[in-house]
């Protein structure tokens, strides 16, 4: 916990780090971008479930070249009729179509493919039977990650504010086992690693 | 390796379906056990006041039970039937083998004031406690019920274990009833042999249900 928050204060001080016009106007991206986003997922065609559902967690962006990055992101979600914790992550490859004159914001495309997560803890549980004797079953903990089998298509924007990190949004379709035919929004924070350039 | 190789590796790798943890192995904590002070070999009957002191006299057996009779004559009888109660049988060792029933010769009569139209039967189990599980995430219990009939004479009924439930091992079994919530079904249930068998049950049998 402590180490989070140590983190967190490390994220936030970085983030706050003012950027200046000259450093904006040739500003690219980091080779690896850490952040975090929340989301809403909007179902259009699906067998039941809750009308929205919404989410959040962590993101990790590789770019491989200044152009294409690919980025990772697991989000827990909410509310889903499940025990344990319910989520999905997202693996998808990031297109720039359009970046302003500054090169401090950018447009992206987005496409990629989702999978469903889930992480439960069973507690250990003691029946005590009419001989005396006690049934065990232990407690465990279990994390179930299933192949990716949700298409995800979309836009993408970011926007670097300072010199170490950009505001993201993303607008997506979610179409699979996963969501049905559903819409995907988020907005999020991403934090350069070694700053932007 | 390039740059772009590994990272479609690591790619690959992410997109691989895991299942992170194991469901870890139950176990059973022992009771208490229940020493025979006579040998328990086939053919596994209990029937004379020496053998059935043992299912009353132990420190799982409970509630209101008394021995009554001598020798052969004796049977063990439960008051207060509205109540549970548990008749615990000795550990059998070596462990019975291929045991399919357990037979019991009882007595069932209800109080004179129950009313006519109260149910009258009563419902008994009997716990075989195996060897071995039967499926797995069972832990060694086979179970049986079975409704005793009011009766003034000696009749005999058979638990059968789970219907499919092949011959088992059995190291000591029990007998039960968990009374009734509403405390109405008043009478004294008497049991004058009790009887374990590795022959098939009877039609009219108990149905068995596995737990």
């Amino acid at each position: 916990m402590t180490c989070l928050c140590l983190s967190l204060a490390t994220a936030v001080t970085l983030a706050a780090s003012p950027v200046s016009p000259d450093e904006a106007s040739s500003r690219s991206r980091a080779r690896v971008e850490i952040g975090g986003v929340v989301s809403g997922i909007l179902p259009i065609v699906s067998e039941d479930g809750p009308p929205v559902v919404v989410g959040g967690g962590p993101s990790v962006t590789v770019n491989l070249w200044r152009q294409i990055g690919i980025e990772m992101l697991a989000e827990a979600v909410g509310p889903v009729e499940s025990s344990g914790t319910f989520g999905y992550y997202l693996t998808q490859v990031k297109v720039p179509i359009r970046k302003s004159s500054s090169g401090g914001r950018a447009l992206s495309l987005t496409a990629g493919v989702a999978g469903a997560a889930s992480y439960e803890r069973i507690h250990e549980r003691r029946i005590v039977r009419l001989d005396g004797s006690t049934v065990v079953h232990p407690g465990f903990e279990r994390l179930r990650v299933a192949t990716p089998n949700t298409l995800s298509v979309g836009v993408s924007g970011d926007h670097v504010f300072s010199r170490h990190a950009s505001s993201v949004w993303a607008m997506q379709a979610l179409i699979g086992p996963l969501a049905g035919v559903a819409l995907r929004a988020s907005v999020g924070v991403s934090f350069g690693v070694g700053g932007f350039r | 390796m390039t740059v772009t190789a590994r990272h479609v590796a690591v790619l690959a790798v992410l997109m691989t379906a895991c299942d992170g943890a194991a469901r870890p192995a139950s176990f059973v904590i022992p009771g208490p056990t229940v020493p025979s002070p006579i040998p328990t070999v086939p053919p596994y009957v209990w029937d004379t006041r020496e053998d059935l002191a043992i299912w009353v006299d132990n420190p799982v057996t409970q509630g209101s039970l008394a021995l009554e009779g001598q020798g052969a004559d004796a049977f063990i009888r439960i008051t207060g039937t509205e109540r549970a109660w548990v008749l615990r049988g000795p550990d059998i060792s070596p462990r019975a083998t291929g045991i399919r029933t357990l037979l019991i010769r009882y007595r069932w009569r209800t109080d004179a004031d129950l009313s006519l139209s109260a149910d009258r039967l009563l419902r008994a189990g009997a716990h075989f406690q195996t060897t071995a599980p039967l499926q797995p995430y069972y832990y060694g219990i086979a179970s049986a019920g079975a409704d005793l009939e009011p009766r003034s004479d000696w009749a005999d009924i058979t638990f059968v274990p789970g219907q499919f439930t092949p011959p088992i091992d059995v190291g000591y079994c029990y007998l039960n009833s968990l009374g009734d919530s509403f405390g109405i079904k008043r009478g004294v249930l008497e049991i004058d042999r009790i009887a374990l068998s590795s022959q098939r049950g009877p039609e009219h049998a108990g149905k068995g249900v596995r737990q």
